[in-house]
């Protein structure tokens, strides 16, 4: 515990008490809550925290990787606070709003609804991409969390490679 | 919580796509000497203290905190002039060997210093990329890492490291690793230095993303 809160000291990350209880005084309660407040908060602020979405393998993967940089939280606790994480902070629990409107295509209403559920689709669409690098992006998404049926998968692909595919170099 | 950590490092071994840094610590810990010096200049790579064990005091871990870029290879070399029967082992990221720049392996191998220099090769500046995205601000909300990304063309810091006399192989995958830190433990044994290129895994938001800004000084010319 010591050398993670030094290490965040050294890199000039620790964030000042007020800050660091802003975001977490919305959380809904629950179990998990009281792990999220205190070992989470040790090193850094809430804010990043509450502005990720992911499903479960996506926070598992945040918490293992927070956990080998030195964040105390116990092997027990693990599991309480990934699926807190993944219930009040999963896909579709947050706005998502968009400075980006998506041109009209077969597929745009899939790409909205299935993309959004997580981030703003600026997100998806800022970066032209070849078939192969859109498909890679589309595996990473179902990684971290993303539901989307065989059939929603290819309207998803195929509206991206339409509307902002790239020639492979 | 070292065990619990250790065994999530030995967990990351079976994905392939590169080298997670606690999978090298974990490696490191099974494969080089009890007496072996660490020092270290990484960022985003400080998970590896965390599964090293240095409960029976022989370790040595050396470190700045990532305060001084380009400390660590120089660093390396005067750990080895204090404790020359150690093995020393230099671990820094590929954004803090391009700060120091590569003369230190000159070094190396005129006055016969069996050091390895580990290089986590992940292409960017990887801690730096999530500390602005965190910030969700457009480059963020778009996914535009504008200025982090190093690759393109990708270095190879074997091929550096044989410019200056000292030999290495690159790592690409976690199953090549002990194989790679076992030929280091031996260059070291015999006073030669060794540079391992490692492929390293990169985290966090944006992780994923090699884009970068097109901009080319090529573009800029208005006649041929």
């Amino acid at each position: 515990m010591a050398s993670a809160v030094f290490a965040c000291i050294v890199l000039g990350t620790v964030a000042p008490a007020q800050e660091r209880s802003g975001a977490g005084a919305n959380l809904p309660a629950g179990p998990g809550r009281e792990v999220l407040t205190t070992a989470c908060n040790a090193c850094h602020n809430l804010n990043t925290v509450v502005e990720y979405r992911a499903g479960k393998s996506g926070w598992q993967e945040v918490v293992d990787n927070m956990v080998l940089q030195g964040a105390e939280v116990l092997p027990e606790e693990a599991p309480v606070l990934i699926d807190y994480l993944a219930a009040n902070l999963g896909p579709n629990s947050g706005s998502t709003s968009s400075k980006v409107t998506l041109p009209s295509g077969p597929g745009k209403e899939v790409v909205e609804s299935r993309c959004s559920v997580c981030h703003a689709v600026d997100q998806a669409v800022s970066i032209r991409r070849t078939p192969e690098e859109w498909e890679k992006v589309i595996n990473q998404m179902v990684e971290v969390g993303l539901e989307v049926t065989s059939e929603e998968r290819r309207a998803v692909v195929s509206y991206l490679n339409m509307q902002f595919g790239k020639a492979a170099q | 919580m070292k065990e619990y950590r250790q065994s999530i490092a030995k967990g990351l071994g079976n994905k392939s796509g590169g080298v997670h840094t606690a999978y090298l610590g974990l490696e490191l810990e099974n494969t080089l000497d009890r007496n072996t010096c660490f020092v270290a200049e990484t960022d985003s790579g400080r998970v590896m203290e965390h599964v090293l064990d240095f409960s029976d005091g022989n370790k040595e871990f050396f470190s700045n905190g990532g305060r001084a870029l380009g400390w660590g290879m120089g660093a390396a070399f005067g750990v080895k002039l204090a404790h020359p029967d150690r093995p020393v082992v230099a671990v820094v990221g590929d954004g803090a060997f391009n700060f120091t720049g590569p003369q230190p392996l000159w070094s190396y191998a005129r006055y016969k210093a069996g050091i390895t220099v580990i290089v986590l090769n992940n292409r960017c500046y990887d801690n730096e990329r999530n500390r602005m995205f965190g910030r969700n601000g457009r480059q963020a909300q778009t996914g535009k890492d504008m200025i982090c990304y190093n690759g393109n063309p990708d270095i190879d810091y074997v091929k550096v490291a044989a410019g200056y006399g000292v030999e290495g192989q690159v790592v690409k995958e976690p199953s090549q690793l002990r194989a790679a830190l076992q030929r280091a433990k031996s260059a070291m044994a015999q006073n030669s230095p060794y540079v391992l290129d490692i492929q390293s895994t990169r985290m966090g938001r944006g992780a994923q993303s090699p884009w970068h800004p097109e901009f080319t000084l090529a573009g800029l010319r208005g006649r041929a």
